[in-house]
């Protein structure tokens, strides 16, 4: 009961990806601005940096009010090593496609384990 | 002899359980991706007709309030995805449908619509049941959602634009039934691996699971 009434207030989808896929998802209803103008959202671009991303992901981790993240797969492989270090429960991590970079299931963290149990 | 069997009984079990939830995870991962590739197809399509600028996060005001959202459902030894309402108690949502069904227990996954007040501060009285992802809780008896985030763009949007919201929104509900699958598979993942290594202890006390014991060489 603790555990759930810990994560009740986790409603918010947060998203960090390119332009498509932010655009596709803010469609959907993802968007959020909160009273301090937090956005839930990062669209990351050629001139994005990779500390940027980081940072952002780290705040999107703390936050108490956001219950997954989705990442670009080829955006989570440039912070893979802060991502390999995430153990939460909350907020779940779950890495998606993009439009010019289709998913590689070898890259998934969780198909690794499981490949690591059956010894391949 | 028995403790011996029942550990390696429970070590297949777990295994098979794990390999059960790998199917779901791997099945779900494929059509949320055909899912993603059809909505950044219509998206291609609406930017074409109206142009590239005029469709982007750009158009997300300051004040954006997300419209759909997650809840999460206590269960005995689990957190659970479901399909909820701020004005009412929750349900589960069957994955495969688009309506949940009230009160059902078992698995689930789902995306909340969120309710909407008027301005007079009422809430809307055609807010109907919570849906997934598909658009559906967006129509009401008095027209359009105000928080429907294709009115960024205007009141005339293209028909591919639609077309990309109610894709991603199908595609969204299917991410969040990933993102409970993907928990699931870590918790069985650790639950087959301590039971592999118990039944390799029982196998051999004081040895390490998985090592070979002592033998003469083979002959050429």
């Amino acid at each position: 009961m603790t555990q759930h009434a810990a994560h009740r207030s986790r409603t918010l989808i947060a998203a960090i990806g390119d332009e498509d896929t932010v655009t596709g998802l803010l469609l959907a209803g993802i968007g959020d601005v909160d009273a301090r103008q937090r956005a839930n959202f990062l669209v990351v671009d050629s001139k994005t940096t990779q500390e940027k991303i980081e940072e952002t992901f780290l705040a999107f981790t703390k936050r108490k009010d956001i219950a997954i993240i989705l990442i670009n797969q080829h955006i989570a492989e440039s912070i893979r090593g802060i991502l390999d270090e995430y153990r939460a429960a909350f907020p779940t991590i779950l890495e998606i496609p993009s439009k010019e970079h289709p998913y590689d299931p070898s890259k998934d963290s969780v198909l690794r384990r499981v490949q690591l149990l059956f010894g391949d | 002899m028995d403790v011996r069997e029942s550990s390696h009984q429970r070590a297949d079990g777990d295994l098979l359980s794990l390999l059960e939830c790998l199917a779901e995870y791997q099945a779900t991962r494929e059509s949320s991706g055909a899912l993603l590739r059809q909505g950044f197809f219509d998206l291609a399509l609406a930017r074409r007709s109206t142009g590239y600028q005029s469709i982007s996060p750009d158009w997300c005001h300051g004040s954006a309030r997300a419209s759909a959202s997650v809840a999460l459902d206590e269960h005995p030894g689990d957190l659970r995805l479901v399909v909820g309402d701020a004005g009412r108690a929750p349900r589960a949502k069957d994955s495969e449908t688009e309506h949940g069904s009230h009160g059902s227990p078992g698995d689930s996954g789902g995306v909340r619509q969120r309710r909407r007040q008027s301005a007079n501060g009422h809430r809307s009285q055609d807010d109907g049941d919570a849906t997934a992802a598909t658009g559906d809780g967006d129509k009401s008896a008095g027209g359009a959602d105000p928080d429907d985030p294709l009115l960024w763009f205007g009141v005339l949007v293209p028909p591919a634009l639609r077309d990309a919201q109610g894709r991603f929104k199908e595609a969204l509900g299917e991410l969040i039934r990933l993102a409970q699958l993907k928990g699931r598979l870590e918790r069985r993942l650790a639950a087959a691996r301590q039971a592999i290594d118990d039944a390799g202890e029982q196998a051999v006390p004081g040895t390490r699971p998985g090592a070979r014991p002592a033998g003469p060489p083979a002959q050429p």
